[in-house]
């Protein structure tokens, strides 16, 4: 049926875009890489999505994330979470255990594709907090936050109150938000624990880079802190360009600085 | 492996799809067009459920991002209608007969694919864009109608601009395209915007082609924002396909 289609292509700047399907658990997961199509791979980095509608607004800033950090020779890939987007599995027995379970499997998928040297993470939205217990399996040396949510539960309990003020008197469904259901396994009391320990422990070079407003929690300790000018409720024109270009800045930087 | 990720090319670029296919040669295919606010999965997997759901009868179902929007980036954001178009066009050729599946906006590229030579056994239109008149005038028919456009056009660009993708929007056209080339279903809610004008609709669009409307109760279908929303359009549009599948191929 597909015969004579492709699933790799190279765009513009000699960036290399490979879409894919990989065995994870029991479950078929979905994937985009990222590469450079001539330039030496210099680091690989995981780019850990959000969940839900935030997931979906979100969607297209983590492409374009993946596009730009790949221009820079840095290779990037994107996972769909089990029960999410195209991947198989249920969403809602979704846990942050089998997320870095998925994070591994997804790594060996990358590394089946293209020599990287080093690994690291990239997470948004309540994608950083699956970005920083990443950082606990794989060996990760460097870990972008982008206006990161740490505390799973308080993020869910802030997502499901928006969905039930959106929805203007329509009856409430417990445990969903904009049409997406919460997994109880990601609302675990002991999850945000386990996010400051992973961060805590972790000994790469770290950056949160995050609009100005609104204030949020100080970074973690260790972490550069990039501002950036704006309010993160407001919706944007652009896509959110500026946290896109602050965080590969930053991490072409660090390269940088080690090289 | 029956689903496959494709990085097709275009007239308006390289565009992001998945194919979910039978083990056997498929009996026919599925084009879904989500709306212009949506990605190819579908609120809550929405359309990957379907896809997988019509596999187990035989039926291939293309899933894309638009041109220019989430995985299909670089594509020409200007000409969605176009790339939606060709990678139908290509589908088609692959699996013979098609049914088309349009969400809100993806009735402007199912119109578009109405035009073109193809074996198309029905469309499945979901909360087509229509808005009752106070709230988006449709066509300018009166003259009072067409006097506030000429004003809208005046007060500056973007809101003529504006004036003008709601002309581009009125239901008219865009359903009675669809429903003239094939046997079409509408399913909506009684709370979604378009219920009342679609209710008003349907006579005029009964007298030009076979078309029904599939009304559900409390419930708001745009964009699929509730579990029991979702229910609706995967069990609704899900049977509709695989009858109209059945009966036109028992026919033949």
């Amino acid at each position: 049926l597909t015969d004579g289609a492709r699933n790799s292509v190279v765009h513009a700047a000699d960036v290399r875009h490979e879409s894919l399907f990989f065995t994870s658990g029991s479950d078929q997961l979905y994937a985009t890489l990222y590469s450079p199509a001539k330039a030496r791979v210099r680091l690989g980095v995981v780019l850990c999505q959000a969940w839900g509608a935030h997931g979906m607004t979100m969607y297209g800033w983590c492409q374009r994330t993946g596009r730009d950090l790949a221009a820079a020779g840095i290779a990037t890939i994107i996972p769909h979470w089990p029960g999410t987007f195209d991947s198989e599995g249920d969403p809602q027995l979704l846990t942050f255990d089998r997320i870095t379970e998925a994070g591994a499997d997804t790594v060996a998928a990358a590394e089946q594709r293209v020599d990287i040297p080093a690994w690291g993470v990239v997470g948004v939205g309540i994608g950083a907090a699956a970005a920083a217990l990443l950082t606990t399996t794989l060996p990760a040396s460097r870990c972008v936050l982008a206006q990161p949510a740490l505390d799973p539960v308080a993020y869910f309990a802030e997502t499901e109150r928006r969905s039930r003020r959106a929805s203007l008197g329509a009856p409430p469904n417990a445990g969903w938000a904009f049409g997406y259901p919460i997994p109880p396994g990601l609302r675990a009391a002991d999850t945000a624990g386990r996010v400051d320990a992973a961060l805590g422990s972790f000994a790469g070079q770290g950056a949160v880079v995050r609009y100005r407003k609104p204030t949020t929690a100080p970074s973690p300790a260790g972490f550069d802190t990039v501002t950036i000018r704006g309010h993160w409720g407001r919706p944007s024109r652009d896509d959110r360009q500026q946290l896109r270009r602050r965080a590969t800045r930053w991490l072409v930087r660090s390269l940088g600085q080690a090289a | 492996v029956t689903e496959q990720a494709l990085l097709i090319e275009t007239s308006a670029g390289t565009i992001a799809a998945v194919v979910t296919h039978p083990n056997e040669t498929p009996r026919a295919g599925v084009v879904i067009l989500e709306g212009s606010k949506g990605t190819r999965s579908g609120a809550n997997q929405l359309w990957v459920r379907l896809a997988r759901s019509l596999r187990e009868d035989g039926i291939a179902t293309l899933r894309a991002d638009y041109a220019g929007i989430a995985e299909s980036w670089d594509g020409d954001v200007r000409d969605i209608v176009g790339g939606a178009r060709d990678l139908a066009l290509w589908f088609a050729e692959r699996v013979g007969d098609i049914v088309i599946v349009a969400e809100c906006y993806g009735l402007t590229p199912a119109r578009s694919l109405c035009r073109e030579d193809l074996d198309i056994l029905g469309v499945a239109l979901i909360a087509p864009p229509l808005y009752p008149d106070r709230a988006l005038p449709a066509r300018p028919r009166s003259w009072r109608h067409r006097a506030r456009l000429a004003l809208l056009r005046l007060r500056s660009w973007r809101l003529a601009r504006r004036a003008r993708k709601a002309q581009d929007l009125a239901p008219g056209p865009s359903i009675r395209g669809v429903v003239e080339r094939a046997p079409t279903r509408i399913f909506a809610g009684d709370r979604d915007a378009c219920f009342r004008p679609l209710e008003a609709l349907l006579p005029e669009l009964q007298q030009i082609g076979s078309v029904d409307l599939e009304i559900s109760a409390d419930l708001r279908l745009h964009r699929a924002r509730t579990p029991e929303a979702q229910a609706a359009i995967l069990e609704g549009v899900a049977s509709w396909v695989r009858q109209r599948v059945r009966s036109v191929q028992e026919t033949v």
